[in-house]
């Protein structure tokens, strides 16, 4: 006997790679806006019908909307004629394009990266007039928590997080709290020099502490804390082989009341067939047009 | 020696094809060299390309942009960041990172490159120092957006030999060979970049594998060359070289006549059949060369012998003669010799010949010569120089000795029974002897012939002994005959032809006295001075030279009657002799006058005395000098025999009367005889000349008789140029 699952799955991709080619592509462009006054931030964005829902698609750690994980799920919620925004964060830069490598300097903090977060959900929501459902992987997920944390007012109407990590001390993360020390030692002292830190997979991560400490400030704790404060309904995905996230930390998310989907043996980046069923997952979370 | 050749030649031939692959590996590293430098120029502009494409790759790069925007940092991005983020390779030592207004963000002091750029200076240049090549490229920053947003300039040094080395279309240019001239140039245009480079060409396979080739080749040739040659010599030289050495040494050994025709050293039979067939050619050509050349010997030797030798009495010839005196002026002359002549002449010979015939008169001089070639010592030869005068010559002899010897000579003639052949008169012979001693002068022995002339008509003389030597004192006596100077005179005459004159006397018809032809007469004039005619045929007598004296003046009326001298109408009578009359080439020049026979009379005078001598073989040439056209005259009869038998066998159509008889006519007694003689000759059909009329008074006694013509000094004398009228001239001298 055939798992029934597998079968379901080897449909929906024969099903997602016809209607890629027969479907016409959908009309997509490139936004910029000016953050700061400083620097030019990018966003692809495609527009959907009048009553589609708004998502924004925000991509991990030192990514860009290019990633595939996010650049897949763009694609698919587009095709499915939802208003898509996926935006690339600047890191400090000035038009970002490329995912930017460890070892730059970083001057980019979780501060700028949700004032920039916020900029693009209210574009978004201007642009579409509809309350803006956040989607992020990885990183972008911790990130657009704390932005439902920080943003009160922030016009969100539910949030997605795919594969939910966080900052901080943890399995899977490089941060220990000896940097996270030496940081808050240096914030103290007043420094604001660059330090050579390890963040999240970088195990060089050269950055001034104020900027480390903002990323690290947002562990464990302090994500449960503001998911527990259910301002807007959530999901939360998973990939039951993601190696980057320890077992624990989905434990504390299941226990913790959210809607958590386990999709049985993807992994962090739900690669190769199992995108196909966080395509499916994603819109059975996803309100109907 | 074709091995020699061969092995030149093919030196030659491998000298050349060697240069010519030289040449051709020259033309094609030229070529090569062309290509690898057209190389190196593609590899720089290739390399400046690439170079450029990571400045623009870098000046796009995103963290560049970030350094321009917040450059605080710059100098730790600089020394981390911007060579170490695999953004730019390996060949990249330097960047920089300029602002709008093209300044360095930051100075870095260990940078190499400029700290500030301008918009008009961003061309790519190369610097070298030392060892390091690198190339400055300058590029401008623009943001990729819509709008190019320009942000500020990069700069970036990039060791350049690498990057020619890693060029991966190297086909002519040894990449690892790469280098630099120079060692120390400062912003040097990447155009002018190639001239302070320096390499090694790569490996030319095809040039290198045709030159391989080539000598391979060359080498087996000399292998295929040499190795044969040196195993087949020992082989060659024994079937070939061995043999032919023989042949040759045998073939010289055969021209220095020290081989037998069957020599030792070429006995053994030879290896190869086609050389020993040589040899057995050459043995039988040599053996038949051998009897050639024997016959010939013996042929020669006959030869020899019958040119010179009588062969009436086996005395050697006058040629023998001549040769041997010529021998023994040219040995002789100028050294101490005494050598003495001696000629023998047979007393009244003529007569004797006349009279028993001459058969008989041979046998007579055959019989003289070989008693006098008994009594010849050895080594002295008997020479018969013509007619009955012999000669014999006695080298380094006394006087006294060569007398002694001349006078057995003598005896042995006196002793020789002539009697038993029905001579009744004692036959005997004179003898002159001429000697010179220890003079070895050429006129001296040129002088003896005619000294010994001398002597032996001295001996001649009635009351000598038959025997003399010559002495002064005998040329005063007989100077006129025997003068050397008419001797010379006349020779040369017959020789050239030159001093010979012909004078002309005419014959003329009596009944009108009409010159009806002349009479060539002779004279020989030299210097001015007249020889007699008696001289001159004494000497032509003598020396036997009848045909050749007659021969030289029938050119000379030829030439006469050829040039008109002669008047047209009239005719020559010419004298031949007895001798020339059977001689071929006197015959010959006579039969060339027939073309003068139309409009001359020709006449050929020929003596009673000469024609009996030969007279079957005179008769013959006389008809056939009739049939062309020519008369015949018997010239003196009435001198010697008369023989009337005679007269009517010969083919004569006038008789000339000799002037004995004509004169004769003035004696009553005579005048019968004559005046009967000449009624029987005119009526058997002869004209009739009377000779030596010089009177009106003898003329008128000739009228009277049957002669028909009549020539003296009555009717003219004898002139160069002929009288063309008779004249009547008062004369006391005849021809």
């Amino acid at each position: 006997m055939s798992n029934p699952n597998i079968s379901r799955r080897y449909l929906a991709s024969i099903c997602l790679i016809i209607s890629a080619l027969i479907v016409a592509p959908v009309a997509a462009k490139t936004v910029e806006l000016s953050f700061d006054n400083k620097r030019v931030v990018t966003a692809e964005f495609s527009q959907g019908g009048a009553e589609a829902p708004a998502i924004i698609i925000l991509h991990g750690f030192l990514q860009t909307r290019e990633f595939h994980t996010v650049m897949r799920i763009y694609n698919a919620l587009s095709e499915s004629g939802y208003s898509v925004l996926a935006p690339t964060l600047s890191l400090g830069l000035n038009r970002r394009q490329k995912s930017l490598a460890c070892e730059a300097i970083h001057f980019h903090s979780m501060e700028t990266d949700l004032a920039e977060i916020d900029l693009w959900v209210r574009w978004l929501n201007k642009e579409t007039g509809k309350k803006v459902i956040l989607l992020g992987h990885s990183a972008g997920s911790v990130q657009l928590v704390a932005y439902v944390d920080q943003f009160e007012d922030a016009p969100v109407a539910q949030g997605i997080y795919i594969s939910l990590g966080h900052f901080g001390r943890g399995i899977g993360s490089a941060e220990n709290p000896v940097d996270y020390q030496r940081a808050v030692a240096s914030i103290k002292k007043g420094n604001t020099g660059l330090e050579k830190y390890a963040m999240s997979y970088c195990k060089e991560y050269l950055t001034t502490p104020q900027n480390y400490a903002s990323y690290y400030e947002w562990g464990k704790e302090k994500i449960l804390s503001a998911l527990n404060k259910n301002r807007i309904p959530l999901h939360v995905i998973y990939g039951s082989k993601d190696q980057r996230i320890d077992k624990s930390w989905m434990k504390k998310i299941e226990a913790s009341g959210l809607k958590v989907i386990s999709i049985e043996g993807a992994n962090h980046f739900f690669v190769s067939e199992y995108e196909f069923d966080l395509q499916d997952a994603i819109d059975n979370i996803l309100p109907g047009m | 020696m074709f091995g020699m050749a061969v092995f030149v030649l093919f030196v030659f031939y491998g000298l050349l094809t060697y240069h010519q692959m030289q040449v051709l590996k020259q033309d094609l590293q030229t070529s090569y060299q062309n290509l690898a430098n057209d190389e190196i120029r593609v590899a720089i502009d290739t390399a400046h390309l690439d170079i450029k494409k990571h400045a623009v790759e870098f000046a796009s790069w995103e963290e560049v942009t970030q350094q321009i925007d917040n450059p605080y940092y710059y100098a730790y991005w600089y020394n981390h960041r911007s060579l170490n983020a695999g953004v730019v390779p390996d060949y990249v030592v330097d960047v920089a990172i300029y602002d709008k207004s093209g300044n360095v963000l930051s100075k870095i002091a260990s940078s190499t490159l400029p700290d500030a750029v301008t918009e008009d200076a961003l061309t790519s240049y190369i610097d070298i120092n030392k060892d390091k090549v690198e190339m400055v490229v300058f590029e401008k920053i623009e943001k990729e957006s819509p709008s190019g947003i320009f942000q500020g300039y990069i700069s970036m040094r990039s060791n350049l030999i690498p990057e020619l080395i890693e060029f991966k279309q190297y086909n002519y240019v040894d990449h690892d060979s790469i280098k630099i001239k120079s060692t120390e140039v400062s912003k040097l245009l990447v155009s002018d970049f190639s001239r302070y480079i320096s390499y090694d060409l790569r490996p030319n396979p095809i040039v290198d594998d045709m030159v391989g080739i080539v000598k391979d080749m060359l080498f087996r040739m000399a292998l295929i060359i040499i190795v044969p040659t040196l195993l087949m010599y020992p082989f060659v030289s024994y079937l070939v070289a061995k043999p032919l050495k023989a042949i040759s040494r045998h073939i010289d050994s055969l021209k220095n006549k020290t081989a037998s025709i069957e020599a030792n050293s070429l006995a053994k039979k030879l290896p190869v059949s086609e050389l020993e067939k040589v040899r057995n050619s050459l043995n039988e050509y040599h053996q038949q060369l051998f009897e050639v050349h024997k016959s010939l010997d013996d042929k020669n030797r006959e030869l020899w012998n019958m040119a010179h030798h009588d062969p009436l009495t086996g005395a050697l010839n006058r040629r023998a003669f001549d040769e041997h005196w010529r021998s023994i002026t040219q040995m002789f002359s100028g050294g101490r010799m005494d050598i003495c002549l001696a000629i023998f002449d047979v007393n009244n010979f003529k007569a004797l010949n006349d009279t028993y015939g001459h058969q008989l008169g041979d046998e007579v001089l055959k019989g003289i010569a070989q008693s006098i070639m008994k009594v010849l010592r050895k080594g002295e030869h008997l020479y018969r120089l013509g007619g009955d005068e012999f000669a014999t010559v006695f080298i380094n002899c006394t006087e006294q000795e060569a007398l002694h010897v001349a006078e057995r000579c003598h005896q042995a003639v006196v002793d020789c029974p002539f009697n038993d052949q029905g001579v009744l008169e004692p036959v005997r012979i004179s003898i002159g002897l001429s000697e010179t001693r220890n003079v070895p002068d050429h006129e001296m022995l040129l002088a003896l012939q005619w000294q010994a002339d001398v002597a032996m008509y001295s001996a001649k003389q009635p009351g000598k002994a038959n025997i003399a030597v010559f002495s002064e004192e005998m040329t005063d006596k007989i100077k006129g005959i025997f003068s050397s100077w008419v001797n010379n005179i006349v020779y040369e005459a017959i020789a050239s032809g030159d001093d010979i004159v012909i004078f002309y006397q005419p014959i003329v018809r009596l009944e009108d006295r009409v010159v009806e032809y002349y009479e060539a007469l002779v004279r020989i004039e030299h210097d001015g001075k007249m020889v007699l005619p008696s001289d001159v045929f004494q000497i032509v007598e003598a020396r036997s030279l009848d045909a050749e004296m007659d021969i030289a003046i029938l050119e000379k009326i030829y030439h006469d009657l050829g040039s008109g001298k002669i008047p047209t109408g009239t005719g020559v009578s010419i004298n031949v002799s007895g001798l020339s009359i059977v001689t071929k080439d006197v015959l010959e020049i006579l039969y060339k006058f027939t073309r003068f026979i139309d409009d001359y009379k020709l006449v050929i005078e020929v003596t009673e005395t000469s024609l009996i001598t030969q007279i079957e073989a005179a008769s013959k040439n006389l008809n056939k000098l009739r049939e062309k056209g020519f008369y015949i005259a018997l010239d003196d009869f009435g001198s010697g025999y008369s023989s009337v038998r005679y007269l009517g066998t010969m083919p004569v159509d006038i008789v000339k009367f000799d002037i004995s008889l004509i004169r004769s006519l003035a004696d009553e007694s005579q005048q019968l005889i004559v005046k009967h003689l000449a009624e029987m000759i005119a009526g058997t059909g002869h004209k009739l000349v009377a000779e030596g009329i010089e009177t009106e008074d003898l003329l008128k006694k000739v009228n009277e008789l049957e002669f028909f013509y009549g020539q003296g000094y009555l009717f003219g004398r004898p002139e160069p140029r002929p009288l063309e009228q008779p004249g009547l001239l008062d004369g006391t001298h005849s021809s």
